[in-house]
């Protein structure tokens, strides 16, 4: 339990099992500019990552965290594909993306409790253990091949990606148009429903 | 207050997604693309994280439901000081809350703590009795990292009702005119209880006991008569506490007009409920009947009462009783009952209650201005607001003489002991001519 509150104020808060929000801003600029100097091998490119992630960490709502990891995974265009960096490249991005966006939920003066976070942490784990071995199944791919197989892999990458973005954008669309129900409180706990809709 | 409070709100939360998922699926479709149009199959791999957790989001979208915020709080076992500890307990059930706190009426801070029982924990050490907003939160859901949220649910308060301290009295003055056969007061009829009044011839309805044999063996001037011996009645004093809650000034001048209860010290409404309390206490002790008004326009009213109850619920509403929201120097005049003694309790600073006690005594009642304001401190005033004070406090001199005047005594619960000056004001009741006690 970390008091909130110097113990001379008259009043004081406590979050169970809490840690400065700010935590998750330092993160973010941290993991961003490890990932910089390990993946993009251009100084002005990390010089710009690094900067969008510190803007990102001071105005979350700039949304320059985003700014941030998008040059990391672009920056990696600079430098020559290797599995290694490709898992790291999998891991730094995907973490900013999370650390992003936790920043910008999450004021820098909030206590979040570690507790809240570990649904993030496992679901992060999750979509690691699919998305590595993805890596490195796609890190072959980068053997130079000769030949129409690699024109068609592009051709057949880029129908599945305009088809991904469609189903997305639908399904971004269907989230904001799907009437909420809402669900009335459980029986014998408020004693007040009557079984229609709250 | 020494039990717990508790309050529970309930609200229905839906679930809006927010700008993460959109640039999750965004900056996926970039890094794929871009993978696509320079041939790096592990810029696209770089992508599938981004897209999957985009997937995950949508896919897991929480289910409507209720927002359930307890607050509850209890005193603290500290020695000399007056702590109280809350707790809040958010339930929801999905992800995390979180929580805008207020204390004391500011905004303390921000947490976000998992959904669940004991999320968060307060500590407040009080600086003045009455009503204080210990805890308020302003609450939302969270989920998926920040993916999904709810709109922010309405205000949830948690009010603490602190109990003052209280003076020992042990004297009151009473009412002029003492009513009534029961109390602890010695009245001016013949009746039981009191002390020796007169020899008085027997009349009818005397009991046979009270003849005095031996007066009636001396003073007796016929065979037959008889002499009883009378004894004053005991009549019993209705105490009415009138407090004006117009004012609520602190010790530090530089204060008032500012709500800054932290810095202001020991305020006229710290005061005037520890001189209500403590007066009640004296009075309910001595067997006399307590009435409570406050002199707001909403103020509220504890009707006439004698005895343990009476006290307990004097004690709940003196707590719970705080600064009139009504900006407005009218005061509401209760009704008093005949055969009262008043006690204003008041900074008198505008007047309308010092009008009030005048009127009271007018009409007859014993009316004793209980002066509440703390003995201000003049630090950090400038020339002009020092100037300003010297005045107002002048003109309070001025209302104080004009009350003297009228008849009615002037107790400053500050300086010196409260107790010596009731008990002066009582013994001076005693020496007043038309006074029948």
């Amino acid at each position: 339990m970390n008091r909130a509150a110097k113990t001379g104020r008259p009043h004081a808060y406590c979050v169970r099992g809490g840690a400065p929000a700010l935590l998750l801003r330092v993160l973010l600029v941290a993991v961003t500019a490890a990932g910089a100097l390990a993946l993009v091998p251009v100084p002005l490119w990390r010089g710009v990552a690094i900067t969008a992630a510190v803007v990102g960490a001071v105005v979350p709502r700039s949304l320059a965290g985003w700014v941030g990891g998008a040059c990391v995974g672009l920056g990696m265009l600079f430098a020559d594909a290797h599995p290694a960096l490709t898992a790291l490249g999998v891991l730094v991005v995907h973490a900013i993306h999370v650390l992003a966006a936790l920043s910008w939920t999450v004021p820098a003066r909030s206590w979040i409790s570690v507790r809240a976070l570990a649904p993030g942490l496992r679901r992060f784990v999750v979509i690691q253990l699919v998305a590595q071995p993805l890596a490195i199944g796609m890190a072959f791919l980068t053997v130079p091949q000769q030949g129409e197989g690699i024109a068609w892999a592009a051709l057949a990458g880029a129908a599945v990606l305009v088809v991904t973005a469609a189903f997305g954008l639908r399904a971004l669309h269907r989230a904001d148009a799907d009437e909420a129900v809402v669900h009335s409180a459980p029986a014998g706990a408020s004693r007040a429903d009557v079984g229609g809709p709250a | 207050m020494s039990e717990g409070v508790r309050t529970t709100t309930e609200t229905a939360v839906r679930w809006q997604r927010t700008p993460v998922m959109a640039l999750g699926l965004g900056g996926a479709v970039l890094l794929a693309a871009a993978g696509v149009a320079f041939s790096r199959p592990d810029l696209v791999a770089v992508a599938v994280p981004l897209g999957l957790a985009t997937a995950w989001a949508i896919a897991r979208r929480p289910a409507a439901g209720i927002l359930r915020l307890t607050l509850s709080a209890r005193f603290a076992t500290v020695p000399h000081h007056a702590v109280v500890v809350g707790e809040v307990d958010a339930e929801l059930p999905a992800g995390w809350v979180q929580l805008a706190v207020d204390q004391g009426g500011r905004r303390t801070g921000l947490a976000d703590p998992a959904a669940g029982s004991r999320v968060l924990r307060t500590r407040s050490r009080l600086r003045h009795s009455g009503p204080t907003e210990l805890i308020a939160v302003i609450a939302r859901g969270v989920d998926q990292d920040g993916a999904w949220a709810t709109d922010p649910v309405p205000r949830a308060a948690l009010v603490w009702n602190a109990v003052p301290e209280t003076v020992p009295l042990r004297e009151l003055p009473v009412a002029l005119r003492l009513t009534g056969l029961h109390g602890g007061h010695e009245g001016a009829r013949p009746g039981q209880g009191g002390d020796f009044r007169d020899i008085h011839p027997f009349a009818p309805g005397d009991e046979l006991r009270r003849v005095d044999w031996r007066a009636t063996a001396r003073l007796a001037r016929r065979p037959g008569d008889l002499l009883v011996r009378r004894t004053h009645a005991l009549s019993d004093s209705t105490v009415v506490l009138a407090i004006d809650t117009a004012d609520d000034l602190g010790e530090a001048v530089v204060t008032w007009g500012s709500d800054d209860p932290e810095h202001s010290g020991v305020t006229s409404l710290d005061l005037a409920r520890e001189a209500a309390l403590s007066i009640a206490t004296a009075a309910v002790q001595a067997g006399d009947r307590v009435a409570y008004h406050v002199l707001a326009p909403d103020g509220r009213t504890v009707r006439a009462g004698a005895g343990a109850r009476q006290l307990a619920r004097l004690r709940d509403v003196i707590a719970a009783t705080g600064p009139s929201d009504v900006e407005v120097r009218y005061r509401r005049a209760p009704v008093i009952a005949h055969g009262s003694i008043v006690f204003v309790l008041s900074t008198f600073f505008d007047g309308a209650a010092a009008e009030l006690a005048t009127r009271w005594r007018a009409a007859g009642h014993a009316v004793v201005a209980v002066d509440v304001l703390p003995e201000p401190r003049a630090e950090r005033l400038n020339r002009e607001q020092l100037l300003a004070m010297r005045t107002l406090l002048a003109e309070r001199e001025d209302v104080f003489g004009e009350l003297r005047v009228t008849g009615i005594d002037v107790v400053p619960w500050t300086a010196g002991s409260p107790d010596t000056t009731l008990r002066v004001v009582a013994r001076s009741q005693h020496r007043r001519p038309g006074v029948r006690l």
